[in-house]
């Protein structure tokens, strides 16, 4: 974490430093992967990092009683128009939740799973939500966004429609965690 | 894509990693495995465990593989980490989705059999100890399903190795909500955190209960622990028995019983507490119970370890019970081996000797039974020797009888626990579990047990040893003694035996293993003392090689006990042992701070609760309302405390604890607040104000059209639904605003009023604070035409100028209802299924059949009457807790199915009679045609004016194409429109267009208590679902 990134952070937590340092740790990486160097990636006032121009990027906290999971992701304007990132520990997204960010749809295409896959499965439903907010910018009522996984085995691809949009999604688990990311060619 | 993805360790990173660390060391792992979800109990159980100072890890099986983790064709339970299993087995699970008795009764039987027989093939094949938590069906569910919880609890009780804990203490450990149906059917968790947290108490405490030995002696203080006062200034008739000194004195019986050795140390004359235990009734605790006391003025840590010495036990197997936080302090220091725990005030004790661990005894043997009695025998015993002229004298006047045979079937948990037990005659502290010692014989060892008894009474099984041959020597591997037998010509009597053995087999020589540990010295000495021994040393283990020759003759010599075991005592003494301070800590704080579900649940969220980091100060709260919000920001958040200006984001709150957030709000205030509220209340402050103003801010005024100042207000139908109006709204004219007005309720509680009155005052102030001023129009279907009505009669007190009520097919609560032609009686009934008889002679003929049938049909219309006044009965809980949650903000029981708006609404409205209204246009709109769910009210009452004709002298009726529900929807709507259009449009044209009023009925309109709303069936067709409102 360098100076002006320090002092970009809103407060002196270290817990919340430690966090900020990974994403930026991670988000240095990944510009690095796309040949871009960069020394400082302050925080700006709306909370997301201020990023050398011709670039766009996510970065996403969690966690949970065990420990947390950070994860970053960048590209060039031009490849990517949207970009949107998110995870989440798995036992965070608890049942009493489910009915307040999922539409009857997505819902009825839980319980049809089997319980042991529910948990995981609604934590994918939210980190795909999630990252499409994010990519979207379209906040508020996550119910508003409609995620369909492509397989019912795999979380592995997903659409989200929100409005008139549609974004395609990729999604995994790591160990106790889920992820999601989200990027379309035009912005 | 590209992303990154690295662990932070724990709450408190570390550093940058690139991968997870590698694991410490591995802790041993008790295993779970349950028939439901059971995920959510590992943090409480871990806390708990902490505290019982079994630092193990806890893993989670996958869901709903019991059987499988018994059979070995899961790993975890099978697993070389594994030192205890958990499995948690609800029988209704294995029958869930199979609805009736008569269809899951032989599977039941089934899974019974299957479950016994798989958790025998685990003890047969595991030396794991498995602890089964065994769940009665809730109160509701069939006696089949008991009887078969109760035959599968009694077939695992009898398996080697299993232990049987039922869910009914985890019950009493959990005082709040216990069920939550919500998680049950979603993701089959079928309780609330709290009750997982009462869970884990029952859990951790059998795992206590299968992996540490139980302490072994009981040191009780007197003065205020086993009476309150102090006898030697009280005097033996001024102290006094309240509840929890005598609580102390059963909870030491209790202990004494099953093999605790109770002592008393206590800084009085001696004499004087004797007296108490003579003279005073009250006590029921008495000197038999008392192994042995120390009444005298030394410091207490000497006096124990003077019994210890005197009982020839470690004082690492001490606890000590005490009230004086002094005496407490001394020990701690002084004996930090000593179990110190402080008896809390006397109201408490109850509790905290219920939740006291520290004697928990897996199996209770009949040795355990008789301790006392054994060790006073031994003090007796010592008396003698002391007398004795000489060792050889006192030896043979024992008359000892020594018995060394085969382990009986029944004394393999005895043989088993002396493994586990014997610290300092114990040549090489292998422990054993009881399935691992009926284990051994099968891998060609052999067991011997020896039994022990003298003039003065009957030791029983003192001692043990496993040995096996090979073409050179008897090899032993385990060779321990009761330090009670010490010293009478036991241990050369083994040897002598082992000797023969020997020879029986053409051996010359018996080779003793010996490891050495802190305490066995006494073991060591004996191999030392026996004559042509030779020792050899090979890695850490020493190996005392025996002639079998000179063996068969070892004798007893002069070797008093008392120089070895005490010694031991002693020396274990000098050893501070920081883990046992540790654990007396440890047992209080589960006696006290972790008795319940919930304060589990508390402790282990406030251990993963952060710090607040804000620079800004705390901001206090400064009202209720606040104060409760801020906790439950706290709580969401996981910080130790909010102030009311922070910042949402900036303390640190993300988007997913939003959700649950809104969710506990939603439940603790009985408001629905939109899932967004953090966007727009982000403080505390802003979320409070949101709360304490009037619903309408919130949620009530629905905008279905914009328009001018004259507002027209549709108030929701029975089922609190307004998105209905849309079409009409749309219909409209310009300059016309249309309002739609739907209830702020929530899931539990959709339509939170007492009375139509209440609910309207409640519209009433969302509408003058929203729109204060302007021309108002009233209209509304079903329940909302009577609500309008009672409306309009308040916005006029509040002197608001209510142009027109548009009454959309209803009716009041007083109009009568059609009645249904009777449905034949019971005898034309009977009649119709027996058929008709002609004759007597044909009647008589059928007598047995009308009997039978008579019989069926009187049954089945008491089935019927019973189902009804069960569904009564719910009802009038669910009223009672209706009325609990409007008046004392109390929360819905989450065990009672919620009461819809459609439910509440019929239940307040026969309560309400409209008063006349004179001054303003009340029109009645009719539905024409339409059947089943679209039945307009007109076919559903006797009085065509739905009861308004008398209330409304004026009364306008206007009759429009479609039913109660499809006159909303095209092409109906226009005609609906049409009627409306000309009387909100312009007063002037006001009276064109609406049919006058026809003539009243004449028949007498009496009060019924009927629905005031469409039938049943229609209003599931009305409710319409919409994504926003759930």
């Amino acid at each position: 974490m360098t100076a002006r990134e320090r002092a970009s952070l809103d407060v002196a937590d270290r817990r919340r430093e430690a966090e900020f340092a990974a994403g930026r740790h991670h988000l240095r990486r990944a510009l690095a992967e796309l040949r871009i160097g960069c020394e400082d990636l302050p925080r700006s006032a709306a909370a997301t990092p201020v990023l050398p121009p011709g670039v766009i990027a996510s970065v996403a906290h969690t966690a949970d009683a065990r420990g947390a999971l950070v994860a970053a992701a960048a590209a060039r304007v031009g490849d990517v128009g949207v970009l949107g990132i998110d995870v989440e520990a798995t036992a965070n997204v608890q049942p009493r939740l489910w009915e307040l960010f999922l539409d009857d749809r997505e819902l009825d295409d839980l319980l049809a799973h089997p319980v042991p896959q529910r948990l995981a499965r609604a934590a994918h439903y939210w980190c795909a939500k999630e990252a499409t907010a994010k990519a979207t910018g379209v906040d508020g009522d996550l119910r508003r966004i409609h995620v369909a996984f492509r397989d019912d085995d795999d979380v592995s691809a997903f659409v989200a429609r929100v409005a008139d949009r549609v974004v395609n999604g990729r999604a995994c688990t790591w160990q106790r965690f889920s992820l999601a990311a989200v990027a379309t060619r035009d912005a | 894509m590209n992303d990154r993805t690295h662990l932070l360790d724990g709450n408190e990173a570390t550093g940058v990693l690139e991968r997870a660390p590698e694991p410490p060391a591995p802790k041993p792992v008790i295993a779970l495995a349950a028939t439901f979800t059971i995920d959510g109990i590992v943090d409480a159980l871990e806390h708990v465990l902490e505290h019982a100072a079994l630092e193990h890890e806890v893993r989670c099986g996958p869901y709903h593989q019991v059987f499988q983790q018994l059979l070995g064709s899961e790993p975890l339970f099978s697993a070389p980490e594994t030192r205890l299993a958990i499995a948690f087995v609800r029988l209704q699970d294995f029958v869930r989705d199979l609805p009736d008795a008569g269809r899951y009764a032989p599977l039941l039987d089934e899974v019974v059999d299957d479950l016994l027989d798989a958790a025998k093939k685990f003890a047969a094949r595991r030396a794991v100890p498995v602890v089964y938590v065994v769940f009665a069906p809730e109160p509701g569910q069939d006696a089949l399903l008991q009887e078969r919880t109760a035959r599968l609890a009694s077939g695992l009780r009898a398996i080697a190795g299993a232990s049987v804990v039922s869910s009914a203490a985890a019950d009493a450990a959990c005082r709040g909500e216990r069920l939550d149906p919500l998680g049950d059917k979603l993701a089959h968790i079928p309780y609330t955190a709290e009750y997982f947290g009462g869970l884990a108490l029952v859990a951790a405490r059998a795992a206590h209960r299968a992996l540490v030995p139980p302490h072994k002696v009981l040191v009780l203080d007197c003065d205020n622990t086993l009476w309150r006062g102090v006898v030697g200034e009280d005097g033996v008739h001024g102290i006094s028995f309240p509840p929890g000194a005598l609580a102390v004195q059963r909870f030491a019986i209790e202990a004494q019983q099953q093999g605790t050795l109770v002592c008393l140390v206590s800084k009085n004359v001696e004499q004087d507490v004797l007296e108490v235990f003579a003279r005073r009734p009250e006590m029921c605790l008495t000197l038999d119970h008392v192994v042995a006391h120390r009444i005298n003025w030394e410091p207490k840590s000497k006096n124990i370890v003077e019994l210890a010495r005197e009982l020839n036990l470690g004082v690492d197997s001490f606890a000590f019970l005490d009230d004086n936080p002094l005496e407490c302090a001394e020990m701690r220091t002084v004996l930090p081996q000593v179990t110190t725990l402080q008896l809390p005030a006397d109201a408490d004790v109850g509790g905290f000797l219920a939740n006291l661990w520290v004697f928990d005894r897996g199996q209770v043997t009949s040795e355990d039974r008789s301790r006392t009695q054994l060790y006073r025998e031994n003090a007796a015993r010592r008396a003698l020797e002391a007398s004795a002229a000489d060792a050889a004298e006192f030896l043979a006047s024992l008359r000892v009888a020594i018995q060394i045979e085969r382990p009986a079937e029944d004394e393999w948990p005895r043989v088993s626990q002396l493994t586990q037990k014997t610290n300092q005659f114990n040549f090489t502290t292998i422990r054993r579990s009881e399935l691992e010692m009926r284990g051994l014989e099968r891998q060609g060892r052999e067991v011997l047990s020896v039994h022990v008894q003298d003039r003065f009474g009957d030791y029983g099984l003192v001692g043990v040893v496993v040995f096996y041959c090979d073409e050179r020597a008897v090899h032993v591997d385990t060779f321990l003694l009761s330090c009670r037998v010490l010293g009478k010509g036991v241990e050369q009597e083994i040897v002598a035996r082992l000797a023969r053995e020997a020879e029986a087999r053409g051996l010359d020589r018996i080779l003793l293993a010996f490891r050495s540990t802190a305490k066995n010295e006494p073991a060591r000495k004996f191999a030392e003392s026996i004559d042509d021994a030779t020792k050899s040393e090979t890695a850490g283990e020493v190996v005392y090689s025996v002639p079998a020759a000179s063996a068969r003759h070892l004798k007893y010599r002069l070797e008093p006990v008392e120089d070895a075991s005490p010694s031991a005592a002693l020396r274990d003494a000098g050893e501070p042992r920081p883990a046992n301070a540790m654990r007396s800590i440890g047992y209080e704080r589960i006696a006290l701070q972790l008795a319940s579900g919930s304060s589990v649940v508390d402790a282990v969220r406030a251990k993963l609760r952060r710090r607040r980091t804000l620079p800004t100060p705390v901001a206090p709260a400064t009202t209720e309302t606040q104060r409760r919000l801020a906790a439950l920001w706290a709580d969401a958040i996981g910080v130790d405390e909010v102030g009311v200006d922070d910042d949402y984001a900036a303390v640190g709150g993300t988007s997913l604890m939003a959700v649950g957030l809104v969710a506990s709000v939603s439940r603790e205030f009985g408001v629905a607040l939109p899932v967004t509220s953090v966007v727009s209340a982000p403080t505390v402050r802003r979320m409070a104000e949101l709360l304490d103003a009037a619903p309408s801010a919130r949620q009530v005024l629905l905008d279905l059209k914009r328009g001018g100042d004259a507002t027209l207000y549709l108030v929701h139908e029975g089922n609190g639904e307004a998105l209905l109006y849309r079409p009409l709204a749309a219909r409209m004219p310009d300059d016309l605003a249309v309002i739609g007005i739907q209830p702020a309720g929530l899931p539990a509680l959709p339509l939170p009023h007492e009375s139509v009155e209440d609910m309207a005052s409640c519209y009433v102030r969302a509408i003058q604070e929203a729109r204060p001023t302007g021309p108002v129009y009233l209209g509304g279907l079903c329940a909302g035409g009577l609500i309008a009505f009672e409306m309009a009669r308040q916005l006029r007190a509040h002197g608001r100028d209510v142009k027109a009520i548009f009454l959309i097919d209803a009716a009041t609560p007083q109009a009568r209802r059609r009645v249904a032609a009777p449905g034949p009686g019971f005898r034309e009934r009977l009649l119709a299924k027996i058929g008709p008889s002609s004759t007597d002679a044909s009647l008589g003929a059928k007598l047995p059949s009308a009997a039978r049938t008579a019989v069926r049909m009187l049954g089945d219309s008491l089935r019927h009457r019973l189902r009804a006044r069960a569904r009564q009965r719910l009802v009038e809980r669910q009223f009672a807790a209706f009325r609990a949650v409007l008046r004392e903000r109390a929360s819905w029981p989450a065990a009672l199915p919620p009461l819809n708006a459609i439910e509440i609404f019929d239940e307040v409205a026969t309560g309400y009679v409209p008063k006349p209204l004179p001054g303003v246009a009340v029109v009645l709109i009719r539905a024409s045609e339409g059947e089943g769910v679209d039945r307009p009210l007109r076919t559903v009452y006797d009085d065509p004016l739905l009861g308004w004709g008398e209330l409304v002298p004026d009364l306008a009726v206007a009759d429009v194409a479609g039913g109660h529900a499809s006159m909303f929807r095209e092409p109906h709507v226009q005609s609906l429109a049409g009627v409306l259009m000309p009387r909100v449009s312009c007063a002037r044209r006001r009276r064109l267009s609406c049919s006058r009023r026809r003539p009243l009925r004449t028949a007498a309109r009496r009060r019924t208590r009927g629905s005031v709303s469409c039938p049943r069936s229609s209003r599931r067709a009305w409710r319409l679902r919409s994504p926003q409102r759930r």
